[in-house]
């Protein structure tokens, strides 16, 4: 044995050298194999991960939407807190606990969830109404089980609580874009700036906070809130004031502004047609074709109208201020008179009327055209047209919708007369509403009109009242109130059915004829009814101008169409400010508010 | 009797101690590293729990260590053939339902609470003792007439059957181990099944002809579940976009870790994959270490492991006693093989079949097997003259060279 031994040493140990030959080969390939990879190859290899981004991950931290808040604090907008809860099967852990961790999160019962995992191979989605820490929950539960097959997506982009009470002033947000409305005129405060996370990510798809880079990643900057003039109650009941008199009316477009004269804030701007902002896709295709005003157009701010009659409060204020009217001056109405060859009626379709001795009392109270064209035509365009360039009404009113358009006021009349005697009961001019409004508030407001407000303040900065401009003198605005209370309460007023016993209201009626949009010339039995108040009369509180458009229910007269709608509006004002009535009401007039 | 002269704790060859000593310790550091941030994600606290139970193991092993350490080669030999047929029933113990515990759709464990151990794991040290035995066990083949059964049985059956007999148990072991399934120490077995038969000094062209048939079960094996057929497949695709995250995750993940860490690492605790790669500490654990500490790190763990592996083999080299060359060499063999293997999966220059690091990965039973087998390596050592020996052929070696050279 030992023998045999010694023997097979001398001989060359060929088995042993090719069992340590095998073993320093395969190390060799283990070293070569760290040396390429970790040093030769290490940027191709790096550059491989990084195309199909496993390596360094960027994930975009998204911002979250402003909320719009009104002025007595309700949420208008704000940013959806209803998700659509999704599994797929297949792609998640089959644990009892994951599933009673779910169930927690979204309140969906485990079994429920557990059933549709094992029973479909489709993907099953809820829409669950979850709150943040059940969200993070969620989260929470998907990380640790490492659950790839669940997720959660926001169900409703945005929340209108609302709904077409002020969708037409909101507007819609929807597929992640601001579609219309003060939703996008105010994208750039509202949308915030989207973050960016740049790093690399454990298996769960965490960022590891070591392993961010801090030069690409950023925080995500969420949208500010932004708080409106709105009053909401206000809004709710000048929209279902206006809601009432466009369907019984069969109007095309109404339109209720409620406008504080002190500042130029808008408390309420109710506007028809409305729309459900969920289903506004719909409202778009009727718009489309001709049904209907585009939901992308706010009627306030988006279309312009000839006042008609409201208008007269104007061309009078202006006349005293100018002293055009004499004191004590009376105009002799025949129902009809003659600007340069052309006849000019009072109320021309509806019945001639004269209205004998006319001061500019009876030309507010009892709505004379002839009085006001001659005032007007005495007043002179030049007078006139300092005028608007002063009061800045025929500018786009900048309430961050579009479109605003301006004003309409022909420079290049040839028969400045007939104009002038047209625009002394508001024809031949157009104007937005809402600047109708302003320059109507300068009366309530000792002369002084206020830029239109709509946003009180954008995230912390507020956006204070400014002065739009000096229309007239403080006594002319404060007598003018007090000619105004006639068309309510006077004996010829020509609103008097809109009366509130016991208070002190003013007002003026306007029916306007509508000019064909192509060829200008009016058309018989089209009409924009309107009416403006201010309630109370006594140092006004809120300025409400009320237009309905195109009203096909028969009637037309400013008085019955529009105001109605005034009078709600007044009532719910003089209620919800607990405004004290001016005298005690007379024993014959039964005490209503509609 | 010389062996007397040596204390108990003395050990044979001190280099494969200390060797064995520092690769636990990176392997401990390493287990530590990897688990911390899943423990501290969980609540508790950074000393894993992972962490704090191969700690355990590693003094269980230090016992089993020095306890085996102290016998010597009569001793090895006699129980390698009853622990081998013992982890045999244990292997088959395994595979019965409700005896076996199953955990990610593998039965390899036995046990019970928190004491359990992978028989598949342990047979690697008794399979070595095993085919040592087997392999140098005398078969007398008596020549003579046979004139009835009795004397087929003792000339022709009984040889064959003692010959035969081992090839047959390790072939059973294979399907057995391939079963629970677990192909990796399925074929680190047959690895160190072939080693010791070439160690054995058995013809090349026998060894061939076991390569092939190895070679045949292994891709009947690998045939035989789906998922190991498309990781193979799909290796050289792994960084395309539909399998990077699916069939090749773990090897384009690791290559990935292998990239970032780069010459020098990306320094302790900062490592990326451990978050990202499902075993970290086991199978996976090397790639935090070449991570963290890059090409240095590796290299330092293939000098570790490298070196005791090819110390066992030189020293097997240099021993006249063949049991204890085949002991020695298997063992050096096996600890390659499987390093290599292992690192080059981690490395992912090969898809993963799940082979544990030595010394490194974490596991109780993978850490006790490597104690025991290198604790009988220093106890065969000891009862040899290993040592003695290889200084002896030295010294002829340099003997007959100066002769030479005076001559001339």
């Amino acid at each position: 044995m030992a023998h045999a031994s010694r023997k097979r040493l001398t001989r060359t140990d060929w088995h042993g050298r090719a069992a340590i030959a095998l073993v320093v080969l395969g190390f060799a390939l283990v070293s070569w194999n760290q040396l390429k990879k970790q040093w030769l190859q290490r940027e191709s290899i790096l550059s491989a991960a990084a195309e199909v981004h496993r390596l360094v991950v960027s994930q975009v931290l998204p911002a979250k939407r402003g909320s719009i808040v009104s002025s007595d604090g309700r949420v208008l907008a704000s940013t959806g807190t209803a998700y659509r809860f999704g599994v797929k099967p297949g792609k998640v852990p089959e644990s009892p606990a994951f599933y009673a961790a779910l169930a927690r999160a979204t309140g969906i019962p485990a079994s429920e969830i557990m059933d549709r995992v094992t029973s479909s191979t489709g993907v099953t989605e809820w829409v669950v109404d979850l709150s943040e820490s059940q969200v993070r929950e969620f989260q929470q539960a998907k990380a640790d089980y490492g659950a790839d097959g669940v997720w959660l997506t926001l169900a409703k982009e945005r929340e209108y609580p609302f709904r077409d009470v002020l969708a037409g002033l909101l507007g819609s947000y929807k597929d992640g874009k601001a579609r219309f409305g003060l939703d996008k005129g105010l994208d750039s405060v509202l949308a915030g700036e989207s973050g960016k996370v740049v790093g690399m990510i454990d298996r769960s798809g965490n960022f590891l906070p070591w392993l961010i880079d801090e030069r690409d990643s950023k925080p995500a900057v969420n949208g500010q809130d932004v708080v409106l003039t709105i009053d909401s109650d206000i809004q709710r009941a000048a929209y279902q004031a206006l809601k009432r008199s466009f369907v019984s009316n069969k109007a095309a477009n109404g339109i209720a502004i409620v406008m504080d004269p002190k500042t130029g804030d808008l408390l309420a701007v109710a506007t028809l047609p409305s729309f459900e902002p969920d289903r506004v896709d719909r409202e778009l295709a009727l718009a489309l074709s001709g049904k209907r005003t585009s939901p992308e157009i706010n009627p306030a701010v988006g279309l312009v109208f000839e006042p008609g009659s409201t208008f007269k409060v104007l061309t009078v204020a202006l006349s005293m201020d100018n002293g055009v009217i004499k004191p004590g001056e009376k105009v002799y109405c025949s129902g009809q008179k003659s600007f340069s060859g052309i006849e000019m009626g009072c109320t021309g379709s509806h019945g001639r009327k004269a209205h004998g001795a006319v001061t500019k009392e009876t030309c507010i109270e009892a709505s004379c055209n002839v009085a006001a064209a001659t005032w007007a035509v005495r007043l002179g365009y030049d007078k006139f047209k300092s005028f608007l360039d002063r009061s800045r009404i025929l500018e786009k009113p900048n309430l961050f919708l579009s479109p605003s358009p301006k004003g309409m006021f022909r420079t290049n009349e040839v028969n400045k007369v007939i104009q002038m005697a047209n625009i002394g009961f508001g024809q031949s001019i157009n104007l937005s509403p809402v600047m109708l409004a302003s320059a109507f508030a300068s009366i309530a407001n000792g002369g002084v009109s206020m830029k239109p407000r709509v946003v009180k303040s954008i995230g912390e900065k507020e956006q204070p009242p400014e002065i739009q401009a000096r229309l007239f003198k403080p006594a002319t605005a404060r007598e003018m109130l007090k000619m105004m209370q006639a068309v309510i309460q006077g004996p010829r007023g020509t609103a008097t059915s809109l009366a509130i016993p016991g208070y002190r209201l003013a007002g003026k009626t306007g029916t306007a004829q509508k000019p064909d949009p192509q060829t200008g010339v009016m058309q018989s039995g089209r009409y924009v009814s309107s009416f403006v108040g201010y309630v109370p009369a006594d140092n006004p509180r809120a300025v409400v101008l009320v237009i309905l458009d195109d009203p096909r229910g028969g009637q037309y007269y400013g008085a019955a169409v529009a105001g109605p709608v005034f009078k709600d509006i007044a009532a719910y004002l003089l209620k919800r400010w607990h405004i004290p009535p001016a005298h005690k009401p007379t024993k014959n007039a039964t005490a209503t508010s509609r | 009797m010389r062996r007397k002269q040596d204390a108990w704790f003395v050990q044979k060859d001190p280099l494969i101690f200390w060797l064995s000593i520092a690769a636990t310790l990176v392997g401990l550091f390493a287990v530590l590293d990897a688990t911390t941030s899943t423990s501290l994600a969980s609540g508790g606290s950074w000393i894993s729990s992972e962490f704090k139970r191969q700690l355990a193991w590693v003094f269980v092993c230090a016992v089993a260590y020095i306890w085996i350490s102290t016998k010597d080669v009569k001793f090895v030999r006699r129980w390698s053939i009853p622990f081998f047929y013992v982890l045999l029933v244990a292997c088959i113990l395994v595979l019965i339902p409700g005896i076996g515990i199953t955990r990610n759709g593998a039965s390899r464990w036995l046990g019970y609470g928190s004491l359990q151990f992978q028989p598949a794991e342990l047979i690697k040290i008794a399979l070595v003792g095993f085919v040592a035995v087997a392999l140098t066990s005398k078969h007398m083949q008596k020549s003579g007439r046979i004139r009835d059964w009795i004397d087929f049985a003792e000339m022709r059956l009984i040889p064959a059957m003692k010959r035969w007999g081992p090839v047959v148990a390790v072939l059973f072991l294979l399907l057995l181990v391939e079963l629970e399934p677990d192909l990796g120490t399925a074929f680190i077995l047959a690895a160190i099944a072939f080693g010791a038969l070439t160690l054995a000094r058995v013809p090349f062209r026998g060894l061939i002809a076991i390569l092939l048939v190895c070679a045949a079960l292994g891709v009947l094996f690998t045939m035989s579940r789906e998922y190991r057929v498309e990781r193979f497949a799909k290796h050289a695709d792994r960084w395309e976009q539909g399998t990077v995250d699916g069939t090749s995750f773990q090897s384009a993940q690791a290559e990935l870790a292998m990239a970032y860490g780069g010459s020098t690492g990306v320094g302790i605790a900062q490592g990326r994959a451990k978050h990202v790669l499902p075993e970290a500490h086991t199978d996976f654990v090397f790639v935090t270490i070449a991570e963290e500490f890059g090409l240095l790190g590796s290299l330092l763990v293939v000098l570790l492991l490298g070196g005791l592996s090819l110390r066992l083999l030189s020293n097997a080299m240099a021993t006249n006693d063949d049991f204890v060359r085949i002991v020695l060499g298997s063992v050096g063999w096996w600890i390659g093989v499987q390093t290599v293997l292992n690192l080059l999966m981690a490395g992912g220059a090969l898809p993963a079949i799940g082979i544990p690091l030595p010394f490194m990965s974490y596991g109780g039973t993978s850490l006790l097997t490597l104690a025991i087998a290198i604790g009988a390596c220093q106890a065969v050592m000891r009862g040899s003259r290993v040592r003695e020996d290889a200084h002896e052929a030295h010294r002829d070696r340099r003997r007959h060279g100066r002769a030479r050279l005076s001559r001339a």
